[in-house]
């Protein structure tokens, strides 16, 4: 059932951004609003610590060299899909600008108390000259209101080091692809005792080995031949 | 499987059961065998598991190794690609011993103490010593228990 596949440069960049430890993972996929064709974008939340939180938007498909903000809401009261329930702001981005290619990636570090529960509802991104156009949202919180078809398969990656999975503990929505690459210098696996198709060839430097989550659950998986080398997958309801 | 049993000192039928085992008061005895494959084709050697007090010392004897190469060894669980051979079921690594490289006549030896709980039951199906530089090369294995569950 897996697949070998090809991930692009840029999802591969945004992941090497984010800092080596055993921190939590999330991540949420941004939907793009109203007309603005082509515009996309993840929103991931690693949690370093109890005080510590750095959470990286990586969006593409902007108007090259514009000025745009980005805050997360609190759920507001108009709706009960977030992106749609206008809260307030509860924590800003740092002002950025798309580059020449219509890119852009920004980091926020914060107090995960900040953006717990409804407070950080969703994620939305703004024109800088015109607030009220919102080309962007990432929701981050569960609706009530019934969902249509379930959005595309995101990917994620995790790094198969010398001898570590990284992160070693991986939040993803159902339907999630998982690429593990090996960055490291000798020979591992990807293996699991209780999902059968769940196991990849021996992967040497630079190999990469991918394997969609279709049910929600918590997965151990490990490498066989190194001690300790094992790290978990939850996945969760979309 | 061979703690409390060493400490009573009694040898159980089901500990006979296994051609590549061998208990007393010594402890327990497990064989290494060749896997199918070309990797030092004179390996062979011996595990002995002793219980002392709460813990469990396992001491691997072994030569025909490459002379002067890094090793790596574990104990391994049972894993998922076989239910009736330990040694092919790339079961998770539950103890590893400290890595250790062999001498210039290919002998090796070296020794883990661990908690005995990690390498019960299913947790302790097998023995295996691979190269370190290259760990999917694994000349050599002891089955510990033969049959999964
Ligand atoms: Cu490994
Ligand atoms: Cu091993």
């Amino acid at each position: 059932m897996f697949r070998r596949v090809l991930i692009s440069p840029l999802i591969l960049s945004s992941f090497m951004l984010t800092p080596a430890s055993a921190a939590t993972l999330q991540l949420f996929p941004f939907k793009a609003l109203g007309t603005a064709g082509g515009v996309s974008g993840q929103l991931s939340v690693r949690t370093l610590s109890p005080t510590q939180s750095v959470s990286t938007l990586t969006l593409r498909g902007l108007t090259p060299g514009r000025a745009y903000a980005a805050h997360y809401h609190a759920l507001g009261k108009a709706s009960a899909e977030p992106c749609a329930s206008q809260g307030p702001i509860t924590l800003g981005f740092p002002a950025f600008k798309a580059n020449a290619r219509g890119q852009a990636t920004i980091l926020l570090r914060a107090d995960p108390a900040r953006i717990a529960g409804t407070l950080g509802a969703y994620v939305n991104v703004h024109t800088a000259s015109d607030l009220t156009v919102v080309p962007l949202c990432a929701a981050l919180v569960k609706t009530g209101a019934a969902r249509g078809t379930p959005v595309a398969a995101d990917s994620v990656t995790v790094k198969v080091g010398d001898n570590l999975f990284q992160p070693a503990s991986l939040s993803v929505p159902a339907g999630t692809m998982v690429t593990w690459i090996h960055t490291g210098q000798i020979t591992h696996n990807v293996l699991s005792l209780t999902v059968a198709d769940l196991k990849s060839p021996d992967l040497r430097p630079g190999d990469r080995y991918s394997y969609t989550f279709k049910t929600p659950g918590t997965y151990t998986y490990y490498c066989s031949y190194h001690d300790g080398m094992s790290a978990t997958i939850t996945v969760t309801n979309r | 499987m061979f703690g409390h049993k060493i400490v009573l000192g009694m040898a159980t039928t089901a500990l006979l059961g296994s051609c590549s085992m061998m208990m007393g008061m010594g402890g327990t005895t497990y064989t290494f065998k060749h896997n199918p494959n070309a990797a030092d084709p004179a390996a062979m050697g011996k595990a002995v598991a002793i219980r002392k007090d709460t813990m469990v010392s396992t001491t691997l004897t072994v030569s025909g190794l490459t002379p002067n190469k890094a090793y790596i060894a574990h104990y391994h669980a049972f894993g998922p690609a076989s239910s009736t051979d330990p040694c092919a079921s790339n079961g998770p690594v539950t103890l590893g011993f400290p890595s250790f490289t062999s001498d210039a006549s290919g002998n090796a030896s070296v020794t883990v103490s661990g908690d005995p709980a990690k390498i019960a039951g299913d947790m302790g199906a097998y023995i295996n010593v691979h190269y370190a530089s290259e760990p999917s090369v694994v000349p050599i294995c002891a089955p510990v228990k033969m049959t999964k569950g």
